[in-house]
């Protein structure tokens, strides 16, 4: 008796983020929305009586291993509001730049997402990967020539697949709390993504239409309905 | 907007309100239903660029999925108590599985439009609700995220409400109970926080018997049941050896049916039917006629109406 029992709620995001050229109009709101996230799922939480221990962030901006100085950005986890000010500072420090062709390096950033340091204290857990992007992706190994491209890379997109696994085949992020949302256009590989791949929401988007508050409010919908 | 498998979507499917799925109203013919589209499992394409080896893995995953819900569903339209949401159909469609029920207009979901009603309709309701999840439970079938977003109210001609219980997309046979069983922190049962953390621990159809008593709490007063400030959920509260606050603004029998549905020990929680009983019948928008019910009432009364020779 008296012990005070309290189930520990503790979501982990990562925020995949396109910062090539093309994405000069949509960045603004992608950050702006990263600014006010924690008090805005805490909110959404509190309207829901509902409670969360911990949030910590991660961001990951992406852009082109062939044609760009700085295809892949990663950051830490941050705690929040803790670290606020430091993950202020780190988003102000994305700019849209660079990309070279159509297609992006986004699968790759995908990866380097689903090996994040998650954690693993809590009695629920949620690991959520948001992708945002206005464009396709290049085949995993596209920019492999370059200096920078990570040598553990997976090999091809069966390999990326079988690191996100099924019900069946272990992958390489807790089961039961991975999710995936993604808003980015029906093109390849996010709607092959979306076709073959379990716990996945693919918001298809047009390029240059920006990000709609409603999807905005559609990911603090979902992490809050799913406790 | 588009079309699956002739539903033509009147509106883009949204994850609004539903965590991570996604939902929508549709048309076929001139009849108006719910889609749900979900999320798990995903029948991998001929174009997704996978093995031989992994795109058969894949397709015997949804196989098993579609025969698991599908008896599933086989077992839910047996329940036809008119309070239930039907399943009209279940399919794949490209790489998601869809599933489909009639539309149900409702009034809204927030408790506090029960609540403001007269003592007489409040018990209607929760009457019609247990006669629902009784059927169900009898069934074999257990629902496990009951809660208010899930009961579509509705007002009868005579100004009483119903409950249409929909999403048993959590739910399961209790012949059939799955390792990982989730379900709202807010309704959720001690053993299904314990089962988090331990697959060995049992869970029965006395899951939703802890949701039903928060819910009726709610349905009453508009409140949830009183805990101490040092917890957020109702289970923490009761795992830890306290016994929730039920409103004394709840008149006997619901006071004491509430405070027993919130027991520690799922034994302890009366089924439904045993709770249906309990309430008094003297409301006729309910009747329950079930063999079932014939035999509790033999049990507490010593009488019953035979059915057959003995």
């Amino acid at each position: 008796m008296g012990s005070n029992i309290s189930i520990k709620y503790n979501i982990d995001i990562v925020m995949v983020i396109d910062a090539t050229g093309s994405m000069d109009s949509l960045i603004g709101t992608v950050k702006n929305n990263a600014l006010t996230f924690y008090d805005d799922l805490t909110a959404s939480m509190s309207r829901k009586s509902k409670h969360v221990d911990q949030v910590r962030v991660r961001v990951i901006a992406f852009r082109d291993y062939i044609a760009d100085k700085e295809p892949m950005l990663a950051s830490d986890f941050f705690n929040l509001p803790e670290d606020s000010a430091a993950f202020e500072e780190l988003l102000k420090g994305i700019k849209a730049d660079g990309g070279g062709d159509d297609e992006e390096d986004g699968l790759e950033a995908l990866a380097y997402a689903m090996k994040s340091k998650w954690n693993t204290v809590g009695d629920k857990l949620r690991h959520i990967i948001i992708v945002w992007s206005d464009d396709g992706t290049h085949k995993l190994g596209f920019g492999a020539e370059s200096t920078n491209y990570p040598r553990k890379m997976a090999k091809d997109f069966e390999e990326l697949t079988e690191w996100w696994g099924d019900e069946e085949q272990e992958g390489i992020m807790n089961k039961s709390a991975k999710r995936l949302l993604i808003y980015a256009p029906e093109k390849k590989y996010w709607s092959t993504i979306s076709d073959s791949w379990d716990q996945v929401v693919h918001f298809p988007s047009e390029a240059g239409k920006g990000l709609k508050s409603v999807e905005y409010d559609q990911i603090l919908d979902a992490i809050t309905n799913s406790i | 907007m588009g079309e699956i498998k002739g539903y033509r979507l009147s509106n883009e499917l949204t994850t609004q309100n539903a965590g991570f799925c996604k939902w929508g109203f549709c048309t076929k013919g001139n009849h108006e239903y719910f889609i749900k589209e979900f999320l798990s499992p995903v029948y991998p394409s001929d174009s997704s660029e996978l093995s031989p080896k992994v795109i058969e893995r894949k397709q015997r995953l949804c196989e098993s999925f579609f025969n698991e819900k599908r008896e599933f569903y086989n077992t839910l339209s047996q329940c036809r108590t008119g309070n239930n949401v039907i399943i009209e159909d279940f399919f794949r469609y490209g790489s998601k599985y869809y599933m489909i029920t009639d539309k149900v207009t409702s009034i809204g979901t927030d408790p506090r439009i029960i609540s403001k009603l007269d003592d007489k309709r409040k018990e209607s309701l929760i009457r019609s609700i247990l006669y629902s999840v009784a059927a169900f439970h009898e069934a074999g079938i257990i629902h496990a995220d009951i809660k208010p977003d899930n009961m579509l109210l509705k007002e009868t001609s005579d100004s009483y409400y119903t409950a249409k219980i929909i999403d048993f997309d959590s739910g399961f046979l209790a012949s059939c109970v799955p390792e990982d069983v989730q379900g709202d922190f807010l309704y959720l049962s001690p053993e299904v926080f314990q089962r988090m953390n331990d697959t060995s621990v049992t869970v029965t159809e006395k899951i939703d018997i802890f949701a039903l008593g928060i819910l009726f709490h709610q349905y009453w007063t508009g409140t949830m049941p009183g805990i101490a400030s040092d917890y957020h959920y109702v289970f923490e509260a009761v795992l830890d050896g306290n016994t929730p606050t039920v409103s004394n603004l709840i008149p006997d029998p619901i006071h004491s049916m509430i405070q027993q549905m919130l027991s520690l020990n799922p034994e302890e929680r009366p089924s439904a039917r045993i709770l249906l009983f309990l309430l008094k019948k003297e409301d006729t928008h309910i009747e329950d006629t079930s063999i079932q019910s014939q035999a509790l009432q033999k049990k507490a009364t010593g009488f019953y109406v035979p059915t057959d020779f003995d």
